[in-house]
């Protein structure tokens, strides 16, 4: 099977998930300083959880250049990734809710974990629809970025419940660690 | 008529669908387990809508990646599927606001009735429409996975009636009967 469709569907899910992410952001409630700034731990998290859900997408999008071949098992581990980045909008609403407090703080974490756990199960089931040859193989090499990330977020949960903002602190590293874009593809093709 | 168009308005349709559902997911009230009870069986809900919305995305996929051409039946097939699936996401909001009763558990399996019978349409409206050398053709012409599912279903409603947590496990077996790819379907296409 082609990975066409797929692509069609990821891309549709992600723009509605990027843009359904905004309807939680609240005006300032006057026009004061004191009221702004209320506004703004929401406003940093809106745009923690833009930047990684294109984050995801980029690299998505990137990988999905070199898979030629697709299997059930592919649009499974893609579908769960979709349900974890769906996850987003509501993470922001709770720490709008909530304020950057260890809950929110630490179930965003747990939202990462799952996202990067299926992006990786995603990168296998398309190495193994390609079998030796695999395009995506020969680019991914050993996955470093992965482990650090994750190693990444699963520090943060613990953390999340002594300091969120340690929490927050690390989440930033890590998504800045993504924003260079994924070269390992970029040099393949 | 070429499938591009047909499956680039279905993929739009269902991201949708699949995407506005979190937005019936309430955020705890609390800090603390306790407070995240309440929203776990929303949040499974959820969980299956998602599998599902998933399971007929797949479906429509497999069944036109194996066909080459569709026409107005097809279209109107396609449509009627679209229509049903449109409204898991009123129904989790359902279950939302109602929690998992004998009602919503029932509107539930009704439009998961109504979703495999019309992808049963759909696939009898693709096969009318391809040639005997399109893939579709070459597969279980019966469809032994769709009519299990449909059967699964008009048992589970009206046992929904009586004891909806033995509808809700019907609910999930059928979401893992589909779990398993088909491979048969797989080689054919590739």
């Amino acid at each position: 099977m082609k990975p066409d469709r797929l692509n069609a569907l990821t891309d549709g899910v992600v723009a509605i998930v990027l843009t359904i992410m905004v309807l939680e952001l609240k005006f300032p409630e006057e026009a004061t300083l004191h009221a702004v700034m209320a506004v703004l731990p929401l406003l940093g998290a809106y745009l923690l959880a833009f930047i990684y859900v294109a984050i995801y997408w980029n690299n998505h999008h990137h990988m999905m250049q070199s898979a030629k071949k697709i299997t059930g098992a592919v649009l499974w581990a893609n579908h769960s990734l979709l349900f974890f980045l769906t996850l987003f909008p509501l993470m922001i609403r709770w720490i709008d809710e909530a304020g950057p407090t260890s809950w929110p703080v630490a179930s965003f974490g747990l939202v990462l974990v799952g996202a990067s756990i299926c992006y990786v199960l995603l990168e296998r089931a398309l190495i193994s629809a390609e079998g030796d040859g695999s395009g995506v193989k020969s680019a991914l090499g050993g996955g470093m970025k992965e482990r650090i990330s994750f190693a990444g977020y699963v520090l943060a949960l613990p953390v999340a419940f002594v300091s969120p903002l340690v929490s927050i602190g690390i989440y930033v590293a890590v998504a800045i660690l993504w924003l260079v874009p994924d070269r390992r593809f970029e040099r393949r093709l | 008529m070429k499938t591009d168009r047909v499956n680039a308005f279905t993929d739009g349709v269902i991201a949708i669908i699949i995407t506005i559902m979190v937005l019936e997911l309430p955020v705890p009230k609390a800090p603390g387990m306790a407070a995240l009870k309440p929203e776990a069986t929303l949040f499974a809900a959820y969980a299956l809508a998602f599998i599902k919305v998933g399971i007929y995305w797949f479906q429509h996929h497999h069944l036109l990646q194996a066909s080459r051409r569709v026409d107005g039946r097809v279209l109107l097939a396609n449509l009627f599927f679209l229509f049903w699936l449109s409204l898991v996401p009123f129904v989790v909001r359902w279950v939302g606001e109602a929690g998992v009763t004998r009602d919503t558990v029932l509107a539930f399996g009704v439009i998961m009735l109504l979703c495999a019978v019309s992808v049963a349409l759909l696939r009898a409206a693709l096969l009318a429409a391809n040639e005997a050398d399109a893939p579709i053709r070459k597969l279980d012409a019966r469809g032994r996975k769709g009519q299990a599912t449909i059967l699964a279903y008009v048992v589970a409603i009206p046992v929904a009636l009586l004891w909806p947590m033995v509808a809700v496990a019907i609910y999930f077996a059928v979401a893992v009967m589909w779990l398993v790819p088909d491979k048969r379907f797989e080689q054919l296409t590739d």
